[in-house]
């Protein structure tokens, strides 16, 4: 029973990866920009939310004053990354990505304070089956981990959908003269990402709490899975994701007595994980070679 | 001469602005303002405490001026940030004495930002009081720092009093300086009870809040007793509201510290923290007191975090330092020559000294919650 515990929170958190690990590919896929300012824009959608249910909105329209402040954080991502995508420049990209989130950040303590706040007071609700039990916000994580994972599977390597957002990642200049309009295209997937990444900053603060830098952790764990897992390889993003939560998850888990390992051994593991696959595999788990540029 | 006659009224204004920080009283002598440097935690995790603690200081800051008003002699407290971090701590150390000028600072208040700043003090150049610092390693630390908490040693031996009337026992801690601190000293407490077996000793980084795996860890132990070792403020109310999720693990006594004093953190999950044994300052029934604390709480805001103890130590701590620097001024070897030399009457005890210490004489107390409430144990 202890196994499947241990077992359902890890997946829970691997998930919370995954669902931060999508936004990132797909924003990767179109511009080539590793986008780390999505884990404090997803949290700063959350902390809209909080502000809109603090202030006693109704829930309905507290939801869609996130979302749209997700939409907007992902236009103004486009358009301050705009010139980096052209001139395909991805370490500037990343660093203003880096700077948009360490802004967001900020504004986030500056208007709420460093103090860490609830989304829902008192205990969680939970489910259970016999010793085992999870969360609802956790069902609710791995439901969409789920869905959404198995949805870009197909959208992205068995629809037209896919092909173009490749192709506009590909060649641009090719991808217009074929009628594709790769701005539109490239906006669009910035924003989508932003209203992800909002979903997963709520999800993940529901389960937990709310504090400003709770962003930051998360997706440099989605930077590193979309590494080991390969950036034109969706399937090996999800691989690398759940091999890099869960095995550390369960070494720590499982360990006791005389080698028993606490929480504080996470990350050494979870790099450690990664510098062994990157070795073996430095393309990623599911490429053997890419073409050079 | 046509220079002259303009350079003058600059020079007049340049000299009224220079002198613009002297304030004179009814009689045209001049007031002397003495800066009081406060370090303390208004924002972060730990906030709930510096922003109380200040409250307390607000009330009684103009009292003592009243007091010493006579003497022509004004405080007036600079207030800096210390988030309850060393870094942070240092930083507004060095704000408070490089460009406010205080040779005498009121903190830090965690122990965080107390150990960081003791090594800035050793020369002398500028003495620390705190309120609220009890972490034992305070204790030498610097001939120039001291504290009117109570310390961590005494409070963790009467943990292991607690803990060791159990045969298993498990401990979850945060790793942080006070808390690392606290553990440290029970797990040598818990030497004098050999009888009770540690099966799980948990720590978790500073700002986790997933700890759902280590619940299960524990549990898989089937402890008698949980001490619950985790930072004030979030970390505390996460962990007791994730221990709450396994509703089928009960049987447990849980033992903790002040974190858990907070009533807002016992309304998080009331059924779980109902029976929870509480080590904390010793009590304080003092009327006086408890007829200030009532009054601060009126007038500025709750106290609840800070508590009685915590109430009672920032004011004495505020008696002491002004009773000194209006005695000898705000040189830090003098006020120091009279710290570890006299002896001082205040709320937290009648008997404040460090004499041999950079401690006061203090014990610690046992508490429980009943019906959602803290009561101290008889």
């Amino acid at each position: 029973m202890f196994f499947w515990q241990i077992l359902l929170n890890s997946l829970v958190l691997g998930t919370q990866v995954l669902l931060l690990a999508v936004p990132l590919y797909l924003v990767h896929s179109v511009s080539r920009i590793y986008h780390l300012a999505l884990g404090a824009s997803g949290i700063f959608t959350a902390y809209a939310l909080y502000f809109a249910l603090s202030s006693n909105w109704p829930l309905g329209l507290a939801i869609i004053f996130s979302a749209v402040v997700a939409i907007i954080l992902g236009f103004i991502s486009y358009h301050l990354l705009g010139s980096s995508i052209k001139k395909k420049e991805t370490m500037p990209g990343m660093l203003i990505s880096l700077a948009l989130g360490i802004i967001l950040e900020s504004l986030i303590s500056i208007i709420f304070g460093t103090d860490a706040k609830s989304l829902v007071s008192g205990v969680l609700p939970v489910i259970s089956w016999g010793n085992l039990y999870i969360t609802v916000p956790g069902v609710i994580t791995l439901s969409a981990g789920a869905i959404l994972a198995l949805l870009f599977l197909v959208l992205l390597n068995k629809t037209p959908w896919g092909r173009k957002l490749i192709s506009v990642a590909e060649n641009d200049n090719l991808a217009a003269s074929l009628g594709m309009k790769a701005v539109s295209v490239r906006l669009g997937v910035f924003m989508l990402a932003g209203l992800l990444a909002g979903f997963v900053g709520i999800i993940t603060t529901l389960n937990t709490a709310l504090v400003p830098t709770a962003g930051f952790p998360l997706v440099i764990l989605a930077f590193i899975v979309l590494l080991t897992g390969g950036l034109n390889s969706f399937k090996g993003v999800i691989v690398a994701t759940y091999v890099l939560t869960l095995i550390p998850e369960f070494i720590i888990g499982l360990s006791g007595d005389n080698w028993s390992l606490n929480a504080s051994w996470k990350m050494l593991i979870v790099f450690l994980l990664a510098t062994l696959i990157l070795m073996c595999r430095p393309n990623g788990l599911f490429i053997s070679q890419t073409r050079s540029d | 001469m046509f220079k002259i006659v303009y350079l003058f009224p600059l020079f007049l204004v340049l000299v009224l602005a220079g002198c613009a920080h002297q304030t004179t009283n009814n009689n045209s002598t001049p007031i002397k303002t003495i800066k009081l440097g406060v370090i303390m935690p208004l924002s972060g995790d730990a906030a709930a405490y510096g922003e109380q603690a200040q409250r307390v200081m607000e009330y009684y800051l103009p009292q003592i001026n009243e007091r010493y008003k006579d003497k022509n002699i004004k405080f007036e407290a600079v207030y800096e940030d210390g988030k309850c971090s060393g870094n942070d701590a240092v930083s507004a150390l060095q704000k408070l004495t490089d460009i406010d000028g205080a040779k005498i600072i009121i903190g830090g208040f965690c122990s965080s930002e107390t150990l960081a700043i003791a090594p800035l003090t050793k020369d002398g150049h500028v003495l620390a009081v705190s309120s609220g610092s009890s972490n034992s390693a305070i204790e030498g630390a610097s001939p120039y720092l001291f504290t009117l908490s109570y310390r961590d040693d005494v409070v963790a031996k009467k943990l292991a009093d607690e803990t060791g009337k159990y045969k298993t026992v498990a401990i979850i801690s945060e790793q942080n300086d006070y808390n690392v601190g606290m553990r440290k000293n029970w797990l040598e407490a818990m030497k004098a009870y050999p009888n009770t077996k540690i099966v799980a000793d948990e720590t978790f980084p500073k700002g986790a809040n997933d700890f759902r795996s280590i619940l299960e860890k524990v549990r898989k132990t089937n402890p008698d007793a949980i001490f619950l070792n985790p930072n004030a403020g979030m970390p505390s109310q996460d962990l007791i509201k994730q221990l709450a999720e396994i509703k089928d693990w009960n049987g447990y006594q849980l033992i903790s510290q002040y974190m858990y004093m907070s009533p807002e953190i016992l309304k998080a999950a009331p059924a779980k923290s109902e029976g929870m044994i509480i080590v904390d300052s010793p009590s304080i029934d003092n009327p006086e007191l408890l007829a200030i604390k009532k009054d601060i709480e009126a007038s500025k805001g709750t106290l609840t975090d800070l508590g009685v103890y915590y109430t009672a130590s920032t004011i004495d701590t505020l008696n002491v330092v002004t009773s000194l620097i209006a005695e000898l001024g705000d040189d830090p070897k003098l006020v120091r020559q009279a710290l570890v030399t006299r002896d001082f009457k205040g709320y937290i005890s009648d008997d404040i000294n460090f004499k041999n210490s950079n401690f006061t004489p203090t014990g610690a107390a046992v508490y429980v919650v009943k019906n959602g409430a803290v009561e101290l144990q008889k």
